[in-house]
């Protein structure tokens, strides 16, 4: 599993994931996603695109860094989920709290 | 009570998986639903993905049973038949226990979704203590309507 940084603007970062999201990933993943939080970016975006696979634990760091983006005034949203992200988010009923869109993009400019 | 005809597709592996390395696990699910696209098998995409969550979700709370956070051995039998796929596990970690419902933890927990998920995912989940040493995971995924 890789994990590219990119600053988009002021407050934001975007995470793009490359590989599964799963126990062995997300300590890294949820580690990136709060550096980001505590670097002044709070605004955080992870994009899925090339994540064929996530499990619970996968879930669970997203969960945590949702939580410590919106503790810092910002809010973690998922752009490009596939058919697998999407089943478990629907699954879980998390899809309520991790809202999804279709690209990144679409998911900065999101209110 | 469940049809007899013989299984489309079986896989077994023995492998050492340890929580934070289960690729052995996907391996296994990769190799079985390629040879069943082999024999010409075409089970629906959304129960195939739903199995292989459960499948990785049993084998990771395994893993977490471990002793000492080490390794497991573990055993996995993988079959397809016309209208259903199931998963049995047989490892060597420590006595795990199932959670008595399928009810979600609340939307804000990090922890604690892998046996409610498995429960939403499959037909039928069962779990023994095999003697001392041993632990016994059943799982069954209908593909059509029971």
């Amino acid at each position: 599993m890789r994990i590219l940084l990119e600053t988009p603007s002021d407050g934001a970062a975007v995470l793009h994931i490359h590989g599964r999201l799963d126990l062995t990933a997300a300590s890294d993943v949820k580690s990136a996603i709060l550096r980001a939080v505590d670097n002044g970016r709070p605004q955080v975006v992870v994009d899925l695109k090339d994540v064929p696979f996530i499990d619970s634990s996968g879930l669970g760091a997203l969960i945590g860094g949702l939580r410590a983006a919106r503790t810092a005034g910002g809010d973690l949203r998922i752009a490009n989920p596939g058919p697998q992200a999407r089943m478990i988010l629907e699954l879980t009923t998390l899809d309520r709290v991790l809202v999804t869109h279709e690209t990144v993009e679409a998911a900065l400019a999101a209110d | 009570m469940q049809l007899t005809s013989p299984p489309v597709v079986v896989r077994r592996a023995q492998l050492q998986a340890r929580v934070d390395r289960l690729e052995g696990v996907h391996g296994a699910l990769e190799h079985f639903w390629s040879n069943a696209e082999d024999r010409g098998a075409q089970p629906p995409y959304n129960a195939r993905m739903q199995f292989d969550l459960a499948v990785i979700e049993i084998a990771a709370n395994i893993c977490e049973h471990a002793a000492h956070g080490g390794g497991v051995t573990l055993e996995l039998e993988l079959s397809l038949y016309g209208d259903r796929v199931e998963a049995r596990f047989d490892d060597d970690a420590g006595p795990a226990s199932l959670p008595a419902t399928s009810e979600m933890p609340s939307q804000a927990a990090e922890s604690g979704r892998g046996l409610a998920i498995v429960r939403r995912i499959v037909d039928e989940l069962r779990y023994e203590r095999v003697g001392e040493h041993h632990n016994s995971w059943f799982l069954r995924k209908q593909l059509q309507p029971e």
